[in-house]
């Protein structure tokens, strides 16, 4: 006989589709096991719907800077070692074991990375992937840092283990690390900024050494309470207590200052109006002279205030873009940073770049 | 002169009017035969356009022969007021030639042709202090002259009467007239550094960067994006018009700007510890 379709038998049989559904995740006889992992068609499924959102989301995704710069590439390399590292694996450390019994296991990076465009890998490290262990960036808005990482995955499989090494731990390379202790902290910094906190690399790391005390002690702790976004240096203060922020500033405070980087290269007209931002400030905009706290007389009277002469032009620029974008959040430098085009900031970047960091 | 004006005015609008109800009244109890077309047409001519043309010509030629007393120069002092989101920047230049910058307060003698020179920093603004004088607007690269002659003393109020942006209501100042002797006094006083340079708040304040923006004169401050603070607690009042000026409110004003004005230039310093902020506001407090 002919059973006649009807809305209330459509419906009754929705309702019972439904009920027998929670009735069968109640039971328990479905297995979420990591063991065995998925069938082929779940696995086709899931990576399928994964590959078809990382590429309509990546089309909102920036336009990347120069991604084979080699500073870029060695600020994404420290924390790779860190945080990718133990899932991913990299040349010469192969990955964690036990990392490789998760479903669905983490791909091994260490010899070939999928064929993603750099939009599309910005896409996944900046918000991960669901249903994988793939964590999201710890500070999604910060995409200089994230660019960083797609550039240094651009790189890896094409590195020989010394190479990637070198790329990741610097100076520390080949040394033991961990542990606690001042000398294993410090070594946790040295990685990146040196033991003398001049940085390597280029422009690839701020410069510590000649910073003041206070200085280097407030933007560690702002680190280390999240006040400050920074995947980069939120990771390595985690866990560290206050004595130990303190040893630390206290160190770097004591390295001497080395000669300035230089400014980059920009023309000089550019050169003057950074100068006469710094010392005159932009009546116009309201901003006020950069050295009228910046300065040595002001710093005198207020250690806090970092000395910018000396630094990498392109970490004083990015650091007044995040102000500008209100992602670094000290009222002051917000306002100034928010009155500064961009064309500005570039200016009196390079200008306090080129000048001399005397003690 | 103003008043003169206006009274000339008013008892001729008052006349006319008079003039022109006695007609409508004789026209409505008029019965006789209608106009021919000629006499319409020459009424027309005389009542609607010669006679109205000749009395309105009249009393302009009385108007514009005011307007050269009207608009003549000054007595000497000079006042340049730029009008910026929500304060206003005001220097003197006295007739020795000798200038004062201050902010938020206008002081003026009786009896004296002071002559205003009106700009503004960011967006249109206007001058207006109604016991004295018209409104004048205050437009970004362009300077409008303005002269006020008071006639008595006293305070009164000034206002921004054109708006400006969220905090154009908390955009005011306090306007004092004084006896000539009295204001040269204060120009004396106000010309001078500021009264106690030193101590814990004035430390402060540089310590915190409130040097980057004001100027203190007599101390190392000598920023010029905001107002001029040299002797702050002789104004009468605070915020551009708005606050009494105690040190009480001083220390909230610092702390909470961005609260008091929103849309103010100036950032709120909340992140400084209350005894720090308490220490400045009391070392302004006491800059008279």
């Amino acid at each position: 006989m002919m059973l006649r379709v009807t809305w209330r038998r459509v419906f009754l049989g929705l309702a019972g589709l439904g009920l027998g559904g929670l009735l069968f995740v109640f039971s328990g006889l479905f297995n979420v096991a990591a063991t065995g992992g998925h069938w082929a068609v779940t696995d086709w499924l899931l990576h399928g719907a994964m590959r078809s959102s990382v590429r309509t989301y990546s089309l909102l995704v920036e336009a990347p800077p120069p991604l084979d710069d080699r500073a870029l590439q060695a600020r994404g390399a420290g924390h790779y070692a860190e945080g990718c590292a133990p899932c991913h694996g990299a040349p010469g450390a192969p990955q964690n074991p036990v990392m490789q019994r998760s479903t669905p296991p983490p791909p091994d990076f260490s010899r070939d990375i999928e064929d993603w465009s750099p939009k599309q890998l910005f896409r996944i490290v900046q918000h991960g992937v669901r249903y994988t262990g793939m964590p999201g960036w710890l500070a999604p808005e910060r995409h200089d840092e994230i660019w960083a990482m797609v550039a240094f995955l651009r790189l890896l499989p094409e590195l020989a283990p010394e190479d990637y090494r070198l790329l990741a731990d610097g100076e520390m390379a080949g040394r033991p690390q961990g542990g606690d202790g001042f000398e294993a902290a410090l070594a946790s910094c040295a990685r990146c900024h040196g033991r003398d906190g001049l940085g390597r690399d280029g422009a690839a790391f701020p410069r510590l050494a000649g910073l003041s005390e206070a200085a280097l002690l407030s933007s560690l702790r702002a680190f280390a309470q999240g006040d400050r976004p920074g995947a980069l240096m939120q990771v390595p203060v985690q866990g560290m207590d206050d004595a130990m922020l303190q040893a630390l500033a206290r160190h770097y405070a004591s390295q001497p200052a080395a000669a300035a980087p230089g400014a980059p290269a920009v023309a000089p007209a550019v050169l003057e109006l950074g100068g006469r931002i710094a010392r005159e400030g932009i009546a116009a905009a309201q901003v006020p002279a950069c050295l009228s706290c910046h300065g040595g007389a002001a710093r005198a009277r207020n250690p806090l205030w970092p000395r910018l002469d000396g630094q990498h032009a392109a970490y004083l620029e990015t650091q007044l873009g995040l102000f500008r974008d209100g992602q670094r959040r000290e009222p002051v430098m917000r306002t100034i940073g928010d009155r500064l085009t961009e064309a500005q900031a570039k200016a009196v970047a390079a200008w306090f770049a080129g000048q001399a960091a005397t003690p | 002169m103003v008043a003169r004006l206006f009274w000339v005015m008013l008892v001729a609008g008052a006349v006319i009017w008079l003039a022109m109800m006695l007609l409508a009244l004789h026209a409505s109890r008029r019965r006789q035969a209608p106009w021919s077309d000629r006499s319409a047409a020459r009424l027309i001519l005389w009542g609607g356009a010669v006679t109205p043309t000749l009395i309105l010509a009249a009393l302009l030629v009385f108007g514009l022969g005011l307007m050269p007393t009207l608009r003549a120069p000054g007595d000497g002092l000079r006042i340049e007021v730029q009008g910026e989101q929500f304060w206003w920047r005001i220097r003197y230049t006295l007739p020795d030639g000798r200038s004062l910058t201050t902010a938020n307060e206008v002081r003026l003698p009786r009896g004296q042709r002071s002559e205003f020179l009106l700009t503004a920093q960011d967006v249109i603004h206007s001058f207006w202090i109604p016991a004295l004088g018209g409104k004048m607007d205050m437009i970004p690269g362009a300077t409008n002259r303005l002269v006020l002659e008071p006639e008595r003393t006293g305070q009164f109020r000034g206002v921004c009467a054109e708006f400006c942006g969220s905090s154009h209501a908390l955009m005011a100042f306090s306007v004092e007239v004084m006896e000539p002797a009295d204001f040269d006094a204060w120009v004396a006083a106000e010309l001078a550094p500021a009264a106690t340079p030193r101590g814990e708040g004035a430390a402060l304040f540089m310590a915190r960067g409130c040097g980057a923006c004001h100027t203190v004169r007599g101390t190392a401050a000598a920023g010029r994006i905001g107002p001029e603070l040299t002797h702050l607690a002789g104004r009468h009042s605070l915020g551009a018009g708005i606050l009494p000026n105690d040190a009480a409110t001083i220390d909230r004003f610092i702390r909470e700007v961005n609260v008091i004005k929103p849309g103010a230039r100036m950032p709120g310093f909340a992140m400084l510890p209350a005894a720090e902020t308490a220490a400045i506001a009391a070392w302004l407090g006491s800059l008279r």
